[in-house]
């Protein structure tokens, strides 16, 4: 059994400030996932912010969990569970970021076939 | 306010999880951190774009921290990167409510122009304009 050191109030305290927002971030992304999830696209990616939202949910249930008992073993579900949250989140950034990468090769592409479009219909 | 009964900080598991949670918070950190540079370098995107920097920054930092954590397993670094996560999800938190509110408002005027009949004078007056 691991000995227990005294109550770190900068530690719980931060924890305790955060788990408001992690529960917006949670409720928030869950819903943006749903409604992205109704339409037709949307459906592809909906699974990546319900995902992270379900994360930051129970990331915040056990943060709670933790600044109430102070037990070492919820610290480290608590960093597990955190640990989570940003592996999905980097998930997340490369999606948008492939997707970013995309739209990028497609607009250029759909512009400059466009662009040659005009000018032989001006042309001719 | 409840307080906890006892805080033991360096369990074996939370440092090794720190450590995984530290690559995660950089490479976020850092793609935040470049899409703010790049957003500054638009000229409406420098509005906001501070805000991403500073984002990136604090994830940066919290990466630092929570890499502090794994390898010394003391309160410090421990502290340094619950501090730097509040104020990270606080400032996601502020922006995602004020991006909702701004939605919504503008989804109002919308809808207010839609059934006053102001898509139509709009229309007319734009085509007014084209001659």
């Amino acid at each position: 059994m691991m000995e227990a050191t005294p109550p770190t109030d900068s530690v719980a305290e931060n924890i305790r400030a955060t788990v408001p927002w992690l529960k917006l971030m949670g409720v928030v992304n869950v819903i943006g996932g749903a409604l992205g999830a109704l339409t037709i696209w949307g459906v592809v990616f909906a699974w990546l912010p319900i995902w992270l939202g379900v994360v930051l949910l129970r990331t915040a249930q056990q943060a709670e969990v933790w600044v109430r008992s102070g037990d070492p073993a919820g610290l480290a579900d608590l960093t597990r569970r955190l640990r989570t949250c940003f592996f999905v989140a980097s998930v997340a950034a490369v999606v948008g970021l492939v997707l970013a990468a995309l739209g990028t090769v497609t607009a250029t592409v759909i512009g400059l076939g466009l662009s040659r479009w005009l000018l032989r219909w001006r042309g001719g | 306010m409840e307080q906890p009964a006892a805080v033991q900080t360096s369990l074996p598991a939370s440092r090794a999880n720190a450590r995984a949670m530290s690559g995660w918070l950089r490479f976020i950190g850092i793609v935040t951190l470049i899409s703010g540079v790049l957003q500054a370098l638009s000229i409406v995107g420098i509005i906001w774009a501070w805000l991403s920097i500073w984002l990136g920054v604090l994830l940066n930092q919290a990466s630092a921290g929570a890499r502090g954590y794994a390898d010394r397993g003391d309160e410090p670094p421990l502290d340094a990167l619950t501090a730097k996560l509040k104020t990270c999800f606080t400032l996601i938190g502020i922006v995602t409510i004020v991006a909702i509110a701004v939605s919504l408002i503008a989804g109002a005027v919308w809808l207010v122009i839609f059934a006053t009949g102001g898509m139509g004078l709009l229309l007319e007056r734009l085509r007014e304009l084209g001659g």
